[in-house]
Parts: structure tokens; C-alpha cells; sequence
């Protein structure tokens, strides 16, 4: 049987985008519909880039890509960490 | 002491500014978009949250395409520079001010050509003589949404759409409209809209942008600085995606933060109810004024056709003199001359000397219409 583990033990994913301003408005629309996310910089492992990305749990991936989606706000990378702490790409995100 | 110099730059500013400036300066203060901690993503919640106040305010439907700029000059050479190559023609009025015609005249030089369609005395502008003037060459139409000297609005709508009937692009000025005129950015036909943030929109100075309309191909776009955007920092080549393309380098964020808390004020106060109180004023201003013998005014009388910004001279005193009266005898501040805009002087018919300009906002108030009335009125006298 699976144990149910605490938010932040859970499975999560990152989301990369383009710019500050895309992260900013993908942070509300995902808030706004009470999808729990963290502001994170972006892991070193997946990018020497200096800027912000979402990380969320794997369980709302799919309701936040449609979201976002829905609103035109595309998500650059998407990026799921692996059990042992380490990202792995995930298929590319084109909306 | 009357402040009558807004359409330089509005004053005073809604407490909520000055509040909003020092909470960002006390509780944020971090450079957005450049780290992941949480001061820096305060702050660039600040300035998405200005994108997005703007864009409600201009209707524009995606925000990235407004980038901020120190003020509307900046918003022009960045608009004219970015887009325009050799041999494309140009088509602008004779009531555009510096901001404008400077940029223009020194492209002029590296081989742009440029015509500039005459307005008539009080400063309107007849369409149809912007159509007369479109070559096969034409790129572009720039034109002042009003004249920051005698307060005339100028057919933006209808040149919006002689610019999309003939494929051309259409920038306007809004440095004295933003704010203290319904606009909808593509309803105008308006593809680039350079504003203000220190005037009707009552951000303080140091603070505008330029609105990109969505025909335009960013991609194709010269920025006028390249730098440091905060993301794809892998790389050397300027990043092609709005706003980051031409916005380079740490923003001027304690400005945004006052200048969203003024465009929050406008927009609470609603445009329409602005302009209206504007209107009343300077409708009261006009009639006062008409009945002084020794004063002549500019600009057209109907106040469907201006903004509360307003020139006059007196027949007996230059400008500089006038101007200089309503200081030291009645704590009037205003400003003389030639308001950075010799092209409209000419078209009014006062260059070199220039006029007096009163430039209202919405704190000024019936009173102080009245003492500048009877201020004038006595100074009218006194020769």
C-alpha cells in the first residue's frame, strides 16, 4: 500500500517560463484557482538562468497546464523531480 | 499658491503614490526578475500587477506588450528608432512637440522621408490631408493624441483607420491624454501608444511606457538599449519575447510602484468622470477669459475638441512677463514660452514669443479658476 505523504514530500514538477511576466501571471491564475504552488529559483540543475520558476505537486500538473493553457501563458519546460531529488525534462509543453 | 503646470507635470500627486513609493522603498526594494527570493518576487508582482493596471486602463489584451520607459520622449525614440529603416516615409502634423520632431528630423538626416501636414490655427487637424499625403513608401503615421500647448485633440480615431485601410503603422503621443481620455488601443487603430506616467496618469517623473500593438513583430523591433533582462541569462543576444526585448537593465521600481498607484487612482476615479470634472473646468476658464479684451486665446473653444491644457498671451506683455505677474502678484505657477514644441507655435501663429499655458488637472478646483480669472483680469489692467 502507497503512504500518503505531506505536500512537500510529494511528487513535484517545475514549470520553466520565458520571462518574470509569465511567471507572475501564471502564479495568479494558478492561485486564483486555489492550485497550491511555490515560487522557487530556478534549479541549478536544469538552468544557469537567474530567474523564478513554479513548482507544484505532480497531482495538479494537468489541471494547471489547462489552465494555463486556456489562458495563453506557455510554459517554456516542464521538469518532474525524480524520488531521489533529481529533475528530469519532461515532454515538451507547447500551448 | 495655484498649480496650473500639469500638462509639464501634474501636481500634486494622490497620497496613495507617495504611500505606495514608500512601502516599496521600506518593504520591497529588490531588483524583480533577477532572483528567486521573495523581495525580488514582490517586486516583480508590483510591476506585473502595473502591466496589468495599464492594459485594464488602455484595453490592451496582453500586458507583456506594455514596456516601461522613463517617459513619453523615451516611448517615441524607441518606437521611431525601433522600427523605421531607410527610405520609409513618414507622415506627422505641425502641432507635434519635440519629443516627436526632434527624433523624426535627425532620421530625416540618415535618409527617412518626411512630410508634415499642416493643422489649421486652433490646431485641428482634417484627416483626409493625412490621406493626401500617403506614397506607395509610407510607413508610418505619428501623431499627438492632443497638442501640449493648446490642448487640441487631434482625429486619432479616424487616421487609425485611414492607417489600417492603407497597412500602415500608427503611433500616437498620448504623454497629455494617458489618463484624462478614453482610449482603447485597438478600437483607435492605435499600434504604438507612447505615454506618460508623471502627467494625467499621476505617477511621479522618471516613469511611462509604450503600449506594442499586437500587428507588430517584436522579433523585428531594435530595442534602443540591450542588457540584462533577468532571463535566458545563457545567453549573449538580447532575448526576442515582450517585455524583456526592450527592457533592459534594473527598472525604476519605486516608480512603477507610485506609478501603479496612480493609474489605480484613475482608474477608481474612472476617465470619464475625470475628463468631465477637467471639462467643467476649463469650460469655466474659457468663458472667464473671453470677456478680458486684453487676453487672446488659442485652441479650439468647443471642449469636445481639447483637454484641459490651455494657451494665451496678453496683447500688452510678452509671455515671459505675464507669466512672471502671476507669480509674484497672485502665487500663480504656469508655464511661457514655446513648451518644447516650435511646430505647434508656428501653426498657431506665435513664434517665436510663445504663450502663457495653463495645464489643469483634477486637483485643481473652481476656485482657483476663479482667482486666475480675476488675476488676469487685473493684470489686464494694469497697463
Amino acid at each position: 500500500m502507497r503512504e500518503s505523504r505531506p505536500f512537500d514530500q510529494a511528487m513535484k514538477c517545475v514549470f520553466i517560463f520565458e520571462s518574470i511576466h509569465r511567471v507572475m501571471k501564471a502564479e495568479k491564475l494558478l492561485k486564483g484557482k486555489g492550485i497550491k504552488i511555490d515560487l522557487v529559483p530556478v534549479p541549478r540543475e536544469i538552468s544557469s538562468d537567474c530567474g523564478v520558476a513554479i513548482e507544484l505537486s505532480t497531482d495538479s500538473e494537468k489541471e494547471a497546464c489547462l489552465l494555463l493553457g486556456e489562458n495563453k501563458v506557455s510554459i517554456l519546460e516542464c521538469y518532474a523531480r525524480g524520488p531521489e531529488g533529481r529533475f528530469e525534462k519532461k515532454v515538451e509543453i507547447k500551448i | 499658491m495655484i498649480y496650473f503646470d500639469n500638462a509639464a507635470t501634474s501636481w500634486p500627486k494622490p497620497p496613495q503614490v507617495k504611500e505606495a513609493m514608500n512601502r516599496f522603498m521600506e518593504e520591497v526594494g529588490a531588483n524583480p526578475g533577477r532572483s528567486g527570493h521573495v523581495l525580488s518576487i514582490e517586486a516583480a508582482r508590483m510591476i506585473y500587477e502595473a502591466r496589468e493596471a495599464l492594459s485594464a486602463l488602455f484595453h490592451v489584451k496582453d500586458s507583456s506588450r506594455i514596456v516601461f520607459t522613463l517617459n513619453a520622449t523615451e516611448s517615441i525614440n524607441l518606437a521611431l528608432k525601433g522600427l523605421l529603416k531607410y527610405k520609409d516615409h513618414v507622415i506627422t502634423s505641425s502641432m507635434e512637440h519635440n519629443s516627436v520632431m526632434r527624433p523624426l528630423r535627425d532620421l530625416e538626416k540618415r535618409g527617412i522621408a518626411l512630410t508634415v501636414v499642416p493643422c489649421f490655427e486652433d490646431g485641428t487637424l482634417d484627416p483626409r490631408e493625412v490621406e493626401k499625403q500617403i506614397q506607395s513608401t509610407t510607413r508610418m503615421i505619428v501623431l499627438n493624441h492632443a497638442s501640449n500647448v493648446t490642448g487640441t485633440l487631434l482625429p486619432v480615431r479616424e487616421i487609425g483607420k485611414i492607417a489600417r485601410e492603407y497597412n500602415l503603422l500608427f503611433l500616437v503621443d498620448a504623454a497629455q491624454t494617458a489618463g484624462a481620455y478614453p482610449m482603447e488601443v485597438d478600437k483607435d487603430g492605435i499600434d504604438l501608444l507612447a505615454f506618460s506616467g508623471h502627467k494625467s496618469l499621476y505617477g511621479p517623473q522618471g516613469t511611462g511606457g509604450l503600449v506594442i500593438g499586437e500587428r507588430i513583430n517584436e522579433k523585428e523591433m531594435i530595442p534602443l538599449k540591450q542588457g540584462g533582462t533577468g532571463s535566458r541569462s545563457e545567453f549573449e543576444e538580447q532575448p526576442d519575447f515582450l517585455p524583456d526585448r526592450l527592457e533592459s537593465g534594473t527598472p525604476n521600481g519605486v516608480g512603477i510602484a507610485g506609478l501603479l498607484a496612480g493609474v489605480q487612482f484613475v482608474l477608481e476615479k474612472g476617465v470619464e468622470q475625470i475628463r468631465q470634472k477637467e471639462i467643467t473646468l476649463i469650460e469655466k476658464l474659457i468663458k472667464g477669459l473671453k470677456e478680458i479684451p486684453q487676453v487672446k486665446l488659442y485652441g479650439p473653444e468647443s471642449h469636445k475638441d481639447r483637454m484641459a491644457t490651455l494657451s494665451f498671451n496678453f496683447t500688452h506683455l510678452s509671455p515671459s512677463d505675464g507669466a512672471s505677474h502671476l507669480e509674484k502678484e497672485f502665487g500663480i505657477l504656469c508655464r511661457p514660452g514655446l513648451h518644447c514644441a516650435p511646430a505647434a507655435h508656428h501653426t498657431i501663429g506665435t513664434f517665436p514669443e510663445g504663450t502663457i499655458r495653463f495645464g489643469l488637472s483634477i486637483f485643481n478646483t473652481g476656485t482657483d479658476i476663479e482667482t486666475a480669472i480675476q488675476a488676469i483680469s487685473q493684470i489686464s489692467k494694469e497697463r
